[in-house]
């Protein structure tokens, strides 16, 4: 195990390799918690304009990403 | 029309990605990969492709053990660190997240995400689990002319062409070699007629 390298180490001294990485884990995360919260509005009943104006994007977008993916109780925007 | 493989209609395949993904998460591991579906092979009902192994002197915790180092070393097909330790490393706790999401959206939330509608295009990320290394997914889907693996030997035959460094470095640790393995597997096939 010689060979093994610490995280903390890494991370303390910058290493960019360990920054993006966790740069892209972290999009990930929010991905996938942006996908968990829109699921849910959908099911509340909220519109897809709703939803997008509380995440700050065009209804277009918002749709776009999402409509196709054949939420429960989907309806036209 | 050529029907494509998939883990659904093949048992062993199903195993195996279970078994992998199983490997990796009780590693902790960040990713899923070839060096996972070797440990998958070598606890498969299916003694065919352990036998192989063992006539190679692979054994299971041997085996655990090599791909703990390689992967920690930083050799193996994905990288080094998992989700978890590398969002801490932003002080973002990714695990208290976790509780919270099935705290809010109940126990199976997060599990089921990725097979739900909503995160069907989505990447397997830091929520949902390890991400599938392509190597692994080469070496289980790359042969779309073949349904299925009648043995887990030919799934270990799959594995050894899936040109991967992790693997590689792992049978290393072990005094073998993706060839020397693919050479055994042919062998025994060969006898088995």
């Amino acid at each position: 195990m010689s060979e093994a390298i610490s995280l903390a180490e890494a991370a303390s001294h910058r290493d960019p390799e360990v920054g993006l990485a966790a740069v892209t884990a972290l999009r990930q995360m929010l991905e996938q918690l942006e996908a968990l919260q829109v699921k849910a509005a959908r099911e509340d009943g909220w519109t897809w304009e709703r939803i997008a104006d509380a995440l700050g994007v065009t209804r277009q977008s918002v749709h776009r990403k999402y409509a196709s993916r054949r939420f429960p109780g989907r309806r036209r925007t | 029309m050529t029907r494509r493989a998939g883990p659904g209609r093949d048992p062993i395949r199903s195993r195996l990605l279970a078994a992998a993904g199983a490997e990796a998460d009780r590693a902790r591991h960040g990713y899923v990969g070839c060096e996972h579906l070797l440990l998958a092979l070598l606890t498969d009902k299916d003694p065919a492709a352990r036998e192989i192994l063992a006539s190679n002197s692979i054994s299971l915790p041997a085996a655990r053990a090599a791909v703990a180092d390689v992967i920690s070393s930083g050799r193996g097909d994905g990288p080094p660190w998992n989700a978890a330790d590398l969002l801490a490393t932003l002080g973002v706790d990714l695990p208290a997240i976790q509780r919270q999401m099935r705290a809010d959206y109940g126990p199976h939330a997060i599990d089921e995400l990725y097979r739900s509608p909503v995160g069907r295009r989505l990447p397997w990320g830091p929520l949902c689990g390890p991400q599938m290394a392509p190597g692994l997914k080469k070496a289980l889907f790359g042969n779309e002319g073949r349904d299925s693996f009648p043995t887990s030997a030919h799934a270990l035959l799959s594995l050894t062409d899936a040109d991967s460094a992790g693997l590689a470095a792992v049978l290393a640790s072990l005094g073998s070699s993706p060839e020397l393995v693919g050479l055994a597997v042919k062998e025994r096939l060969r006898q088995a007629g």
